[in-house]
C-alpha cells in the first residue's frame, strides 16, 4: 500500500521516513518525495505509530485525496527541475499532465483550490528557487542555466527572476558572495 | 521572448483584457497585443486581410453576441486562420469543457486566475511553453 507525507521536500526528510520506518520495523519497497510504497498493508496501530514517528520530525500524514494530488503535483514539479533527462524538456502542462494522468485544468484548478493560490505561480517561484541553486552552489553560468531549466532564452530567465526575488540574478550572486549573508534552505 | 509576437485577446470584459495586456507587457514589452470585445469582433479583425495575423488568440468563452466557442468553431474551419494557435483563457473550471475545446482545436484551456496579480505568471508560463514549441518544432 501507499502512504502519502506531506512537505517532503528533500533528501533529510526522505531520510527521516526511512528513520520512522525502521525503527517500528514496517518494510517499504520505496520512499519517493511525499511518496511511501510499504510491502503490504499495515493496521490501524502501526498506522498512528508512522503518524507519531514522523510528527517528531514535523511531518505529516495526509489522506484528503486532493491534497495529496497537490503534495503529487508540487513533487513532480521538483523532480522536473532536478531530472537531469532532458527528454522532460517538454511543454510544463504536458509534463504534468502525463505524469500524474489528468488533465491539465483538473489539476491546475485543483491546486488553486487547495492553495490559493495558482500552480503556474508556484512552478515560477520553485524554479527561481532552483536557478539560486544552480547560480550559488554548482557554479553555473546564467546561459547554461536557462537551457537547463528549459528558459526560452536569458532575458526571459532574469525577467522572471527579478519579478520573483526583486532583485537581477547577479545582484543576488553578489549578496550571496558577501559575507554577512545567510541562505535559508530546508 | 521573441520580437515581433503578436497576440490577439478576444474578451468581452474589458478590465479581464486590460489586466491580460499588463501581464502581457511584464512578461516582455515588445509583444503586441491586439484586442476583440466578442467573437464577432475577432473573426472581423481576422478575416480582413490588410491585417497581420496573430501568432497567438487567448479566446474567452461567455461573451454575449457571439461566444468564443462559435468563434473558435469559425477560426477552425477557415483555412487562412485554422492554424493560429487558440488558448481557451476563461472563468470555467469545466475539465469537460476543456476537453471540448482541445477536441475542437483548442491548444490549451486556462482558468482565469482569482487574484488578478498572478495573471501575469500564468501568462509567463503559457507564453513560454508555446515559444519553447514554435522553437522546437
Amino acid at each position: 500500500m501507499n502512504i502519502y507525507i506531506k512537505d517532503m521536500v528533500c533528501v533529510r526528510c526522505k531520510m527521516a521516513v526511512q528513520t520512522v520506518l525502521e525503527n517500528l520495523g514496517i518494510p517499504y519497497l520505496k520512499i519517493e518525495l511525499g511518496k511511501v510504497t510499504l510491502t503490504g498493508d499495515i493496521n490501524k496501530e502501526e498506522l498512528l505509530k508512522i503518524i507519531e514517528g514522523l510528527r517528531h520530525f514535523k511531518l505529516e500524514l495526509m489522506n484528503d485525496k486532493k491534497k495529496i494530488l497537490v503534495e503529487r503535483i508540487k513533487t513532480t514539479i521538483l523532480q522536473m527541475f532536478h531530472s537531469s533527462d532532458h527528454t522532460v524538456r517538454s511543454k510544463f502542462s504536458e509534463y504534468l499532465s502525463k505524469n500524474l494522468f489528468y488533465d491539465y485544468t483538473y489539476l491546475a484548478n485543483t491546486f488553486s483550490e487547495i492553495e490559493g493560490s495558482t500552480i503556474e505561480k508556484y512552478y515560477i517561484t520553485k524554479r527561481i528557487e532552483r536557478v539560486k541553486e544552480l547560480m550559488i552552489y554548482e557554479e553555473m553560468t546564467i546561459t547554461e542555466i536557462a537551457y537547463q531549466l528549459n528558459f526560452s532564452n536569458v532575458a526571459h530567465l532574469s525577467q522572471q527572476f527579478k519579478k520573483v526575488t526583486g532583485q537581477t540574478p547577479l545582484m543576488f550572486k553578489k549578496l550571496c558572495e558577501s559575507n554577512d549573508f545567510v541562505w535559508k534552505t530546508c | 521572448m521573441k520580437a515581433n509576437l503578436h497576440l490577439l485577446i478576444v474578451d468581452d470584459d474589458v478590465d479581464d483584457r486590460e489586466l491580460f495586456i499588463e501581464a502581457v507587457r511584464e512578461v516582455d514589452e515588445e509583444i503586441q497585443c491586439s484586442t476583440a470585445k466578442d467573437g464577432q469582433q475577432a473573426l472581423e479583425i481576422l478575416k480582413n486581410e490588410s491585417i497581420k495575423l496573430p501568432d497567438f488568440i487567448f479566446l474567452d468563452l461567455r461573451m454575449p453576441r457571439f461566444n468564443g466557442k462559435k468563434c473558435l468553431l469559425e477560426i477552425k474551419n477557415d483555412d487562412r486562420l485554422k492554424n493560429i494557435p487558440v488558448i481557451i483563457y476563461s472563468t470555467s473550471r469545466e475539465v469537460e469543457e476543456s476537453i471540448e475545446m482541445k477536441g475542437m482545436g483548442a491548444i490549451h484551456f486556462i482558468t482565469k486566475p482569482s487574484r488578478p496579480e498572478e495573471i501575469y505568471y500564468l501568462v509567463s508560463v503559457v507564453l513560454e511553453e508555446q515559444w519553447n514549441d514554435m522553437m522546437h518544432s
